[in-house]
């Protein structure tokens, strides 16, 4: 019998460099009035990262409201906006915290008027809530990339999309991106008095692909490793304070340690769960608010989740290679032009999963199907019904990703429970 | 007896599917769409059959269900319904546009059924990238998949468009534009001769039938229209979730209202605008279709709402009924401001948010738009 596990000093230290990010952008956003942008996730925020322009990314502003348990404060301010309450949750807090106006009670003071709000259009809703938090803010300047549409899901794309992107997402839309990234980047230099440097922003390309590559190596060992050296509420906050920090030295030389920390753990035998029985997927968006309930059945079952989408799509999604005379702008315009639909359409998100079952030796899937944000439930029936097909029992939870005020945790626990009784456990 | 005018485009918009089957009967090579945001044009130009379908009430998502979640717009869940039944497989080939994400996902589960259901009959079906994000780099995107698409048809045997062809076509749909334009007093005029339900079957049946023969029928029938009805009925505007089939028109008419133009995308900003019959026909059709057709992905929304107004205002409504379909998470953002801009001219407005389309709660509708009427009336007195 192995240890109980400590708390990774990885996750120390991603904790200290967020505390860090935040203590900057107080110093020199709130405080200093620089320049900032507000980002949806799904955009390219390495253009900001090598003009050194702090980016707050929107799901990530959003998970903070929700960890700090203030999205009801914020859906009830919604309500009484005359908001309907079948809106989209996920994207809409940081949205609430300037309508509401309220320095003290939003996350890090709240957001002061950025130099810019930049959204993706995937589905139709972000040109709706850009325009209007812009003009809550007095006008701040809004820049909209369109989303391009696949219009054939090319099979075994989490193995084509690093080299053969080209072909996989199809050139004219590539040649549209870039035409967006060029006229985002004009836009930016212009509003920053920046210029962005091809050099660094080459090396800033060349720096998140390595770092793909070591969270697919913190993959292997973890996929690997019987019972895993790390729970997944860790391997979270590892993986993602490198995503938000990506192109940056700081995300290569965090997650080379993670690595490290990993193998070393590994070797040693420490785990999350010592009693490891089970191994469980988590699919789809991630329960924010409430991290915890990830681990909530490692003592009863010693049902552990090894995986969730975060795990690794660093890896299999953004790392795109390209040769020294090739433009690293088509790389970026290739990372995030079907990002979304990598996680969410039926025949790309089924593919993948089942792939991730296999190599994190799964035993079963708990789905969530988000209410209130539908385009993140899209897919998940197709989905669940292909891992049931490749063998892996799938139980679906339907909740807020972000609503507290939706979530029965006691009910949740039970019915994961039930399903470990009644499908899994043999 | 042959039938009038309102009564033959009625019952095409009635009987969609035995329109379909009586138009490929006669030799016509259908190339079915959805929503006002597929380049009809570009179907008339390649020689092929355009027919606009809409979901039927009637198709409850039963062989879709285990696929499609039950967050889609009702409507799209009857149509997959309908596709998976093969009712659409008649078709040379079906366009599905990119102007609404419920649309484009349906098209992908539409791509992933043969992995499951290999022998069921769908129609092949294309992908109209259109996008709509007023920048000169979208129109060049844009006047690409217009090509692509022309190609297409092409593929599905039409014939290749050049300029004079598409020329021709613009002219073609926009006599049909202008019909309906002339058509629109019987329903929004001073002296409404037609109801707000037939004016929604007018406006379907426009594009269920063939160009010619719609624009023979609506010509006709502004030529001699019927009687004015009756009465002095509180005039209404509906406004939200395309509301393609006339059910909730006629549960609002029923209640003593009169409905006098639509703002959605079964409605009367559909046809306002024609096509630039100047310049370039590619320039001319993608900035119509980029920036001038009303849709949930258009924007900017205060130039949307300038137009809904300006609706509401030449059809002298008394009140706007807004209603949105139950998993809405687009429109809503619209509403505060659209009911700021009504409060501030004095026009009443009920919105019913997140209402089922199979099954609505006709009694607490009928409930709250009798109530609505009824203030409307005691606010004019």
């Amino acid at each position: 019998m192995t240890a109980p596990q400590e708390r990774m000093a990885a996750t120390l230290a991603a904790q200290a460099h967020q505390k860090e990010t935040q203590a900057r952008f107080r110093t020199e956003v709130i405080e200093g009035g620089g320049d900032y942008v507000i980002a949806d996730a799904v955009t390219p925020h390495e253009i900001f990262h090598t003009l050194d322009i702090p980016v707050i990314s929107l799901a990530w502003y959003s998970a903070v409201i929700a960890a700090k348990r203030l999205s009801p404060y914020y859906f009830d301010l919604m309500d009484r906006l005359g908001y309907h309450d079948g809106l989209p949750r996920y994207g809409s807090l940081p949205f609430m915290t300037t309508l509401d106006g309220d320095p003290d009670r939003a996350p890090y003071g709240g957001l002061p008027k950025p130099m810019l709000i930049l959204e993706r259009l995937r589905g139709d809703v972000g040109q709706k809530i850009g325009e209007q938090w812009s003009r809550a803010f007095g006008g701040a300047n809004l820049f909209a990339l369109d989303s391009s549409s696949v219009s054939e899901l090319r099979p075994d794309w989490f193995k084509r999309s690093q080299h053969d992107w080209e072909e996989l997402y199809e050139t004219p839309r590539l040649d549209f991106q870039v035409e967006q990234l060029r006229n985002l980047i004009a836009v930016s230099e212009t509003l920053s008095h920046r210029s962005l440097d091809m050099a660094e922003f080459r090396a800033v390309m060349h720096r998140v692909n390595r770092a793909g590559e070591l969270v697919d190596k913190a993959k292997q060992i973890i996929a690997r490793t019987r019972p895993a050296p790390v729970s997944l509420p860790e391997q979270l906050t590892n993986i993602m304070a490198a995503t938000w920090s990506r192109g940056s030295q700081w995300s290569i030389d965090h997650l080379q340690a993670y690595c490290d920390e990993l193998e070393e753990r590994a070797a040693k035998g420490i785990a999350a769960c010592p009693d490891e029985r089970l191994r469980l997927l988590w699919v789809n968006n991630g329960l924010w608010f409430n991290t915890g309930f990830y681990r909530e059945f490692e003592e009863k079952y010693g049902a552990v989740f090894v995986w969730s989408m975060y795990s690794n799509f660093f890896s299999d999604g953004y790392r795109k290679y390209f040769g020294e005379n090739d433009d690293p702008l088509r790389a970026l315009a290739a990372r995030h032009i079907s990002m979304n639909e990598q996680l969410h359409l039926p025949g790309w998100m089924a593919e993948w999963i089942i792939q991730q079952a296999r190599d994190y030796q799964c035993d079963a899937a708990v789905m969530l199907v988000p209410v209130g944000d539908r385009m993140a439930s899209f897919g998940t029936k197709l989905c669940a019904m292909a891992l049931e097909q490749a063998g892996i029992p799938v139980l679906t939870l339907t909740a807020s990703m972000v609503d507290a005020r939706l979530w029965d945790n006691d009910a949740m626990i039970a019915k994961v429970g039930q399903f470990l009784e009644d499908r899994v456990i043999r | 007896m042959d039938k009038t005018p309102l009564a033959a485009l009625s019952a095409a918009y009635a009987d969609q599917s035995g329109t379909a089957r009586r138009r490929k009967a006669a030799g016509e090579r259908l190339v079915g769409y959805f929503l006002n945001s597929v380049p009809v044009e570009l179907i008339l130009a390649a020689g092929l059959d355009p027919i606009r379908l809409r979901g039927e009430p009637a198709d409850r998502p039963v062989r879709a269900e285990p696929y499609m979640e039950e967050y889609f717009d009702g409507e799209v869940r009857a149509i997959f319904e309908a596709l998976l039944e093969g009712r659409h497989a008649l078709l040379d080939l079906l366009i599905v546009p990119r102007s609404s994400e419920v649309y484009l996902q349906l098209y992908y589960l539409i791509r992933e059924i043969p992995r499951w259901e290999p022998e069921a009959a769908l129609p092949p079906t294309v992908l109209f990238d259109l996008l709509q994000t007023p920048s000169y780099t979208t129109t060049r995107y844009d006047l690409g998949r217009m090509r692509a698409l022309a190609e297409r048809l092409r593929e599905a045997g039409g014939e290749a468009v050049d300029n004079s062809r598409l020329a021709g076509a613009i002219r073609t749909a926009n006599r049909l534009r202008a019909s309906l334009c002339a058509a629109a007093p019987l329903w929004r005029g001073a002296e409404p001769r037609l109801s707000g339900a037939d004016a929604l079957r007018v406006i379907g049946a426009a594009s269920v039938l063939g160009p010619a023969q719609a624009t023979a029928l609506i010509e006709a029938l502004v030529a001699a229209p019927p009687p004015p009805l009756a009465g002095s009925a509180p005039r209404l505007l509906i406004k939200g979730s395309p509301q393609h089939d006339a059910r909730f028109t006629e549960l609002v008419e029923s209640c003593g209202a009169c409905v006098v133009a639509h703002d959605h995308l079964g409605g009367d900003r559909t046809y306002e605008r024609p096509v630039s019959e100047e310049g370039d026909p590619w320039e001319a059709l993608v900035h119509h279709y980029q920036r001038e057709i009303p849709g949930p992905r258009a924007y900017p929304q205060a130039r949307e709402d300038q137009r809904f107004l300006a609706l509401a205002i030449e059809a002298a409504v008394d009140g706007v009924i807004i209603i949105h379909d139950e998993w809405d998470d687009t429109l809503g953002w619209e509403f505060p401001d659209q009911k700021r801009l009504l409060d501030e001219r004095g026009i009443p407005v009920l919105f019913l948010k997140r209402q089922p389309w199979f099954d609505p709660p006709e009694a607490l509708q009928r409930e709250a738009v009798s109530n609505f009427i009824a203030s409307i009336g005691r606010a004019g007195a």
